[in-house]
C-alpha cells in the first residue's frame, strides 16, 4: 500500500472514523491491528518474521533489563540484543555491500574472487524501527525508560503505522504516554492532521513528481549531462528530496496528528539554515538526534575517549583537546549516518563530505566573520542570511550527489565535471528546457517551490499557517482548504499512465 | 478558533456539507477536463434531451452515429430519435448504455446494433482481447456522468489487472488537460450539452464499396463463448423490462463476407430465442438503395448520403412495425422543427460537399 494511493487514504479515513468509535481503552489495539494490516498490505508479508523478531527480542530483553540486578549479565542480554538488532539490519541491507567490498579487495591483490550476491527482502522500515528499538533498550539500560510490560503495546511502539515505513525515528519515552492513552474526538486535532496531510500530498504530487524526471535524465546520463546540466540536477535533486521526504513527513505526521499522536518533527525550514551543521538539525531530525544521543555521545562520555582527551590536553592544550575526541566522536556518527543511508561507499562518503564541511566551517568561522566585517556587512543583514542559506544549500547539495549518484566513481566523476565542464549557458539552453517537461511544467513547479519556500519562511518565524487559516471565517477557510485540495488533483503527477514513486525515504 | 467547542451534531453537518460541496466540485472539474470529441458530444447530447422526450433510441458501436440521422426520421415520420454510441463500443458495455437510457427516457423502441458482438467475434482472439482495448473502454465508459450505472459498468467491465480507480474517477487521466481547457470545456462542463444533430455525425468522404450478396446463405456459426455469453447476458436483461420492444440490427457494410452472413444468422437465431425482432440490413441493399459507388465512407460505415437513404429506409421500417407517433404537429416538440430546418441546411452543405469530394465519378442519388 503506497503512501499515495487512494487505497492508503480510504484505509485512513476508515481507521480514523473506527478510532473515534471504539472505547477509548481499546483505540491502542485498533492501531495495532491497523498496524499489522498496513504491514502486510505494504510490504512482503513473510517480512513480518524479522519484525517479530526484533519485538519479541527486544521486549523480553527489556524485561530482563529492567528486572535484572546483576550489571554484567544486564550488559550481556543489552549487547546481545543490540547484535542481534543491528545484525538483523546489517544481515539484510548490507551483506551484499560487504560481500562486493571482500571481493574488490581481495581481487586488488591479484586473486579472481567472485563471491556473487545474495537478494534477502527485507522488511519495510527496517532502517527506521531498528534504530526505535535500539533507541528503546538503551533507555531502558540506562535507566531513562521502564521496560513496556505488555507485549502488545511494545508491538505498537514498534510499528505504529504512520512512521514504520519512513520516521520520524520516536523515543519510547515520549511516544509511550501518547501511544496508549486514550484520544478523544477534538475537531482541531483532527482537522490540522488532515490539512497537515494535505500539504505533504502537495509537495510530494505538485513539486517532488514534477522535478523527478529532470533529475533522474541527469543522474541516469552523468556522461551526456556535464557542467551546468549537473549543478542544476543536483538543485533540483535537492528540492525534490526536500519536497518528497518533508511530504512525506507531512503525510505522516498529520495522520498521527489527527489521532491524537503528536510525533516528533523531521523538518525545521532547513532551506534557511545558515550552515550545514544547523541544516543537519533541521532535516531529518530525528535521524541526527538518534545517532547523537546513542552513537556519539556515549562514545565521548567513554573512558576511552576520557583518557584521549587528557592525553591530548598535556600535549597540545586544552583548545585541541577538547575539539578533537569531539571531531573523532561525530566522525563516527557521521560514518554511521552514511552507512544507514545505503550499502555503498558514496553513502560513506556522503557521511564524510558532511563531516568535514562541519570541521572546515568550524575552522573558518573566525575567517568568515573578519570577511564579513571587512565588507562592512552587517551580520543580521539579509544580504548574509541569504548568501550563508545559499551556501549552506549548495554545500549539502553537493553531498546529496553522493546520496543520488549511482555509485561512488559515478559521484566523483560528476562532481569533476561539474567543476571542469564551464557551459553555464546549458542552464537556459531549450535541451535543458525540455528536460525539465517545458514551460508547461516549470509554470506549476516554480510556483509551487515558491509557495513551499513562502510557508518554510512563515514557520522559520513560528508562524503557523493552520492556526491563522483556523481563525478565519469559514467560507474563507473552506475556499483554502478546497483550493489546496484541487491544486493536489489538478497539478499533481499522477495517473493516466503515470506512477508516483514511492516516497525517496520509504523504502529504508 | 471558532469551532472547537462546537456539538458533534454541528461538526457533523459542517463535515458533511464540506464532502457534499467538494464531490459537487470534484463532479464539475472532472467533466470540465475531460476531452471534448464528437463521441463525447454524442453522450452529453443524450443527457441534455428533455426527460421522456425520446420515442428511439439506437444503442451500439460507431454504426449507429454514421448511420441513422434522427431528424431526417423526425422530418420524414415525425418520430424522436437518438443515437446513444459510442466508436468501437465493446460489447459487455451495451447493457450499460441500455440502463442509462432508461434512467431518463421510457422510449416506444429500443434500436440495439449487434455489430460490436460481430466485432467482438472475429478480432482480436474471438473477443477477450476486443472487449479490453483501453482506449474503446475509455471512449465508452468516461463520458458518462457519475453514477451507480456508470460504476457497474467500470466493475463488470475493466479488466481487475487494469487501474479501475483511474476509470472511475477518470480526473487521473485528464487533469493535464488543464493546460489545454478551451471554451467548449467550460460548455460540457456539466456533462449535458444539446447535439443539435441528435448525435448524428455527419461524413462527407466517400469510397467505392464492393457489394457482395450473401443473403441466400441460411447456416449458422456459431459466435465465441465470449461473445454468445454477453449476447445471452443482454437478451436476459432486456426481457427484464418489459415495457420497452427491442429490435437488434446489423447495419449495411461492405468487406462483407460468408462467415459474416453465418455468424448474423447465429445471432438472429439467439435474439429471436429470447423474443426480440432481428433486423439484417445486408440483404436489403437494393430496398434502402444504396449505391455501393458513393454512399460508404468506409468498409463499415456509410457516409451522409448512404446514412440519408438508410434513415429514411429504416425509419419507414419501424414507423410501420411498432407504435411510433408523429409528433411534428405537437408544439411541445417545436425544438425538434427548429432543429430539423437546421440540419437540412447542413445537410444540403454536407450533401454538396460530398458531391465535390466524388467529383464527376459518381452522383448522389439525393432529395
Amino acid at each position: 500500500m503506497n503512501l499515495i494511493s487512494l487505497q492508503f487514504l480510504v484505509f485512513c479515513i476508515a481507521l480514523l472514523v473506527l478510532y473515534y468509535l471504539v472505547p477509548k481503552r481499546f483505540q491502542w489495539w485498533l492501531l495495532l491491528l491497523g498496524s499489522a494490516v498496513f504491514f502486510l498490505l505494504t510490504g512482503t508479508p513473510y517480512t513480518i518474521i524479522y519484525l517479530l523478531i526484533s519485538i519479541v527480542s527486544a521486549w523480553l530483553a527489556g524485561r530482563y533489563i529492567q528486572t535484572q540486578n546483576n550489571r554484567r549479565r544486564k550488559r550481556a542480554v543489552f549487547i546481545a540484543e543490540i547484535i542481534l538488532n543491528v545484525g538483523m539490519l546489517a544481515a539484510l541491507k548490507y551483506t551484499n555491500f560487504l560481500l562486493s567490498t571482500t571481493e574488490s579487495l581481495v581481487n586488488l591483490f591479484g586473486a579472481n574472487l567472485s563471491l556473487g550476491t545474495v537478494s534477502w527482502v527485507s522488511a519495510i522500515g527496517i532502517s527506521f524501527y531498528t534504530l526505535q528499538v535500539v533507541g528503546y533498550l538503551c533507555d531502558v539500560y540506562w535507566g531513562i525508560s521502564q521496560a513496556q510490560r505488555n507485549p502488545f503495546k511494545f508491538a505498537l511502539f514498534v510499528s505504529y503505522f504512520p512512521q514504520i515505513s519512513s520516521g520520524p525515528i520516536s523515543r519510547y519515552h515520549q511516544l509511550e504516554e501518547l501511544l496508549f492513552a486514550g484520544h478523544g474526538f477534538d475537531h482541531k486535532t483532527v482537522t490540522f492532521g488532515l490539512q497537515r496531510m494535505l500539504w505533504g500530498f502537495f509537495k510530494k504530487l505538485v513539486i517532488a513528481e514534477r522535478l523527478t524526471a529532470f533529475v533522474n535524465s541527469v543522474y541516469g546520463a552523468p556522461h551526456t549531462y556535464q557542467g551546468a546540466y549537473i549543478w542544476l540536477g543536483t538543485v533540483a535533486f535537492l528540492i525534490q528530496l526536500y519536497a518528497d521526504f518533508s511530504g512525506n513527513m507531512d503525510i505522516v505526521l498529520g495522520l498521527s496528528e489527527s489521532l491524537g499522536i503528536r510525533l516528533t518533527e523531521n523538518f525545521r525550514a532547513p532551506l534557511f539554515a545558515r550552515n550545514v551543521q544547523a541544516f543537519w538539525q533541521r532535516w531529518h531530525i530525528t535521524l541526527g538526534a538518534w545517532f547523537k544521543d546513542y552513537v556519539m555521545f556515549p562514545i565521548l562520555r567513554s573512558r576511552a575517549w576520557a583518557k584521549m582527551g587528557r592525553r591530548l590536553k598535556t600535549r597540545f592544550g586544552k583548545n585541541t583537546a577538547r575539539r578533537i575526541p569531539a571531531w573523532l566522536g561525530m566522525l563516527v556518527l557521521w560514518v554511521g549516518i552514511g552507512i544507514w543511508h545505503g550499502n555503498g561507499w558514496q553513502f560513506i562518503f556522503q557521511g564524510l563530505w558532511f563531516f568535514c564541511i562541519i570541521v572546515l566551517g568550524q575552522l573558518c568561522a573566525p575567517l568568515f566573520d573578519t570577511l564579513r566585517r571587512k565588507l562592512c556587512i552587517r551580520e543580521k543583514s539579509f544580504i548574509w542570511h541569504l548568501f550563508q542559506s545559499l551556501r549552506t544549500c549548495l554545500l549539502f547539495a553537493v553531498g546529496l550527489v553522493f546520496f543520488r549518484a549511482q555509485s561512488l566513481n559515478h559521484a566523483f566523476g560528476m562532481l569533476f565535471s561539474a567543476v571542469t565542464v564551464f557551459n553555464p549557458g546549458a542552464i537556459f539552453s531549450v535541451q535543458t528546457l525540455a528536460l525539465l517537461g517545458g514551460w508547461e511544467n516549470l509554470r506549476i513547479v516554480l510556483p509551487a517551490i515558491a509557495l513551499l519556500l513562502f510557508v518554510d519562511v512563515l514557520h522559520a518565524r513560528g508562524n503557523s499557517l493552520r492556526a491563522w487559516a483556523a481563525r478565519q471565517n469559514i467560507a474563507l477557510r473552506w475556499v483554502l482548504y478546497y483550493a489546496l485540495l484541487f491544486a493536489v488533483l489538478l497539478f499533481g503527477m499522477y495517473g493516466g499512465g503515470y506512477s508516483p514513486g514511492e516516497f525517496i525515504y520509504g523504502g529504508f | 478558533m471558532d469551532n472547537t467547542q462546537k456539538p458533534a451534531w454541528k461538526l457533523a453537518i459542517r463535515a458533511i456539507l464540506f464532502v457534499f460541496i467538494f464531490a459537487l466540485l470534484f463532479f464539475w472539474v472532472s467533466y470540465l477536463l475531460r476531452p471534448v470529441d464528437i463521441y463525447r458530444e454524442t453522450v452529453t447530447g443524450y443527457y441534455a434531451e428533455p426527460n421522456n422526450s425520446l420515442d428511439m433510441v439506437f444503442v451500439g458501436g460507431s454504426v449507429c452515429f454514421k448511420s441513422w440521422a434522427p431528424l431526417v426520421a423526425w422530418d420524414t415520420h415525425g418520430f424522436t430519435s437518438y443515437d446513444f454510441a459510442t466508436d468501437a463500443l465493446p460489447p459487455q458495455l451495451i447493457r450499460y448504455y441500455v440502463a442509462e437510457t432508461l434512467k431518463s427516457q421510457s422510449p416506444v423502441l429500443l434500436l440495439i446494433d449487434l455489430r460490436p458482438f460481430e466485432f467482438g467475434d472475429k478480432t482480436f482472439e474471438r473477443g477477450i482481447k476486443y472487449m479490453h482495448r483501453e482506449a474503446a473502454l475509455r471512449r465508452g465508459i468516461d463520458s458518462f456522468s457519475y453514477s451507480f450505472n456508470r460504476l457497474d459498468m467500470i466493475n463488470s467491465s475493466v479488466p481487475k489487472n487494469y487501474p479501475r480507480l483511474q476509470y472511475v474517477f477518470d480526473i487521473a487521466k485528464y487533469h493535464t488537460n488543464i493546460d489545454k481547457l478551451t471554451a467548449d470545456n467550460l460548455r460540457y462542463s456539466f456533462n449535458r450539452w444539446p447535439s443539435p444533430t441528435k448525435g448524428f455525425t455527419i461524413l462527407t468522404e466517400h469510397m467505392e464499396a464492393v457489394r457482395y450478396d450473401y443473403a441466400d446463405i441460411t447456416e449458422t456459426k456459431a459466435l465465441s463463448e465470449t461473445m454468445e455469453t454477453l449476447l445471452r447476458e443482454l437478451l436476459i436483461y432486456l426481457q427484464g423490462i418489459k415495457s420497452i420492444q427491442v429490435l437488434f440490427i446489423v447495419t449495411p457494410y461492405s468487406l462483407y463476407v460468408a462467415e459474416d452472413q453465418m455468424l448474423h444468422n447465429e445471432m438472429a437465431r439467439l435474439v429471436r430465442e429470447y423474443g426480440f425482432d432481428y433486423l439484417d440490413c445486408n440483404g436489403l441493399y437494393d430496398e434502402i438503395g444504396l449505391d455501393f459507388a458513393v454512399d460508404y465512407y468506409d468498409n463499415s460505415h456509410v457516409n451522409v448520403a448512404g446514412a440519408l437513404k438508410f434513415t429514411r429506409f429504416l425509419a419507414a421500417y419501424l414507423a410501420a412495425r411498432y407504435a411510433l407517433p408523429d409528433r411534428r404537429n405537437d408544439p411541445a416538440y417545436e425544438t425538434w422543427q427548429r432543429a430539423s430546418e437546421r440540419f437540412a441546411t447542413e445537410l444540403g452543405e454536407a450533401l454538396s460537399l460530398l458531391q465535390e469530394n466524388i467529383g464527376s465519378e459518381g452522383y448522389i442519388d439525393a432529395p
